[in-house]
């Protein structure tokens, strides 16, 4: 019996070889690189390939063991090391591509609907796609719950992120921009659109408005005194990661 | 001495002298956080009636017009910002009760409009600025709840589709479900996103079915994730609960009793039913309110 068990744990040890630790080295770049990232490193496919060719070489040659009914030690040894390297690895894959749609969500919130050059350099087709996708789905969600739940009109959830500090706030303008603001004259009643240029530089006080909290995130403007946006509320963990990212990795 | 009126204009909501008689004398400063019982059970900070139990009081008001009944557009604000906070501290998705889908509808459309009106007066005019303050909150926290909601759905997406269907609104189970299909023979966004990126590269495996299958696969039970029901949240004992028994993550069996006033730390799973029925409110570990100044 003992000799049995010690040929099995032989068996695992060398069953798990095959250059069993140059691979865990590798398999640590692939996660450890989007942890050292600001937000998220370029898609790499070649790292992801060869984690699947891996992946479909190790359920080869456990199909090819268990269609040959061989159920030796050694044999079962290999089994339960090639099953438990292959279900790491497919996990391996599924949770950087998890990890990347879920920073793709989040950053939605943060830069608006198009993202810059700077962010989608990073991405993958595929990425650029689900991302268009989830803009869409976003729109119709907030459409849908205004429908369900009489709001009037449609819920932009991108919209309200932090709770209301104060009514105005001095900003200084980071770039040229504009605002438009709507008012009605209390005493003729007439509603007046004004567009107002805000010039780089400037230091204004401005109503908070959804428009203007857009300014903020978008650093045309920053606060200066009078309230506090948190950016990195806005998109969760990781929303002023992207901002970070905008100016290199 | 200011009127009750003022101190909400001065301290914000939920500063007043609600639970004192005019005639009273006004307490010394004294900020504690414990179950006071000649005041109804609310505790009060500094003298003063926390935003808390101010939302438990226009909760439990009657609606009415007189003077004893409370104001139903508060009290719907009170409903709302109960469960917003329940939901941002629940681990779990919660079911939305009738009271909060009413409420959400009544103050929306109410707010909006307060919203419009508020920002075509004048800069000068200080009341409609403050009405545009308080227009804004309650949209915060309508947008904030959904948000809470949309986030719990996308981190859990199979669960709630194939388990926990029973807690999305309409809206929210046909946002979960363009994500994945259920069952999968169509692929829908995040199946299909992760079936070009990984599943159909696995067309190279040379296996028989079962073994192709398994490898595919997306959703193995072990592979859902689930919202993690044995975290500690801090609670606030609205109505006596009594003795809970509950089971730990462990597997051991555990008691706690819960009784009005209170507020604890304890873990999630043992409140759940609690937390439904409005017997218990979940509070935000980092929220704060400040006291009143004297």
């Amino acid at each position: 019996m003992s000799s049995q068990a010690s040929s099995v744990g032989s068996s695992a040890a060398a069953a798990a070889g095959d250059g069993g630790a140059q691979t865990h080295a590798a398999d640590a770049k692939l996660l450890a690189d989007l942890h050292k990232s600001t937000w998220l490193p370029p898609f790499d496919a070649q790292e992801v390939d060869i984690k699947i060719d891996r992946l479909i070489n190790l359920w080869q040659r456990v199909d090819e063991i268990l269609a040959s009914k061989r159920r030796e030690p050694h044999d079962i040894a290999q089994l339960a090391a090639w099953t438990a390297e292959a279900d790491h690895r497919k996990r391996e894959v599924l949770a950087y591509l998890a990890y990347r749609l879920d920073k793709l969500q989040k950053v939605r919130f943060e830069v608006g609907p198009v993202l810059p050059e700077t962010l989608t350099s990073r991405l993958c087709d595929e990425e650029e796609t689900y991302f268009n996708n989830f803009n869409t789905y976003l729109g119709d969600l907030g459409s849908d719950l205004a429908k369900e739940f009489g709001l009037g009109e449609p819920l932009d959830l991108t919209k309200h992120m932090d709770p209301p500090v104060c009514v105005d706030v001095a900003v200084r303008v980071l770039e040229d921009c504009e605002v438009v603001t709507i008012s009605t004259d209390k005493d003729t009643r007439d509603v007046s659109v004004r567009t107002t240029q805000l010039k780089e530089g400037r230091v204004t006080t401005l109503l908070m408005t959804n428009d203007v909290e857009q300014l903020i995130r978008h650093n045309k403007v920053e606060i200066v005194q009078g309230g506090t946006l948190d950016k990195s509320r806005a998109a969760g963990e990781g929303g002023s990661e992207a901002a970070a990212a905008g100016g290199g990795d | 001495m200011d009127t009750g009126a003022d101190d909400e204009f001065l301290y914000g909501e939920g500063a007043n002298y609600g639970n004192q008689n005019d005639d009273e004398q006004m307490p010394e400063y004294t900020p504690r956080a414990e179950s006071d019982e000649h005041n109804g059970g609310f505790a009060q900070v500094g003298g003063f009636e926390s935003s808390y139990a101010a939302d438990e009081r226009k909760i439990r008001q009657p609606d009415g017009d007189d003077i004893d009944g409370g104001d139903p557009h508060d009290r719907a604000v009170a409903v709302l910002r109960v469960y917003h906070m329940n939901e941002k501290a629940a681990p779990e998705l919660l079911k939305m009760r009738q009271e909060v889908i009413d409420a959400i509808s009544d103050v929306a459309s109410i707010a909006l409009m307060e919203l419009e009106m508020a920002s075509r007066k004048p800069w000068s005019d200080f009341l409609g600025r403050m009405q545009m303050l308080d227009s804004r909150r309650v949209l915060y926290i309508i947008h904030d709840l959904f948000r809470a909601r949309m986030s719990k759905i996308l981190s859990n997406l199979r669960y709630y589709v194939t388990t926990a269907e029973d807690r999305l609104s309409e809206a929210e189970k046909k946002f979960a479900r363009r994500y994945i299909d259920r069952p999968i023979n169509v692929l829908k966004l995040t199946d299909e996103h992760l079936g070009v990126l990984f599943v159909s590269k696995l067309d190279r495996l040379r296996a028989r079915d079962g073994v192709r299958k398994k490898v595919k696969a997306l959703d193995e039970p072990r592979m859902i994730s689930k919202p993690k029901m044995h975290t500690h949240v801090f609670c606030r004992v609205v109505e006596d609960v009594g003795t809970k028994r509950f089971t730990t993550q462990s597997g051991g069996e555990e008691s706690e009793t819960l009784m009005t006033g209170e507020t604890l730390v304890i873990n999630y799973s043992a409140i759940r039913d609690e937390v439904e029925r409005g017997s218990v409110r979940l509070v935000k570990a980092r929220a704060t309110h400040k006291a009143a100044p004297v």
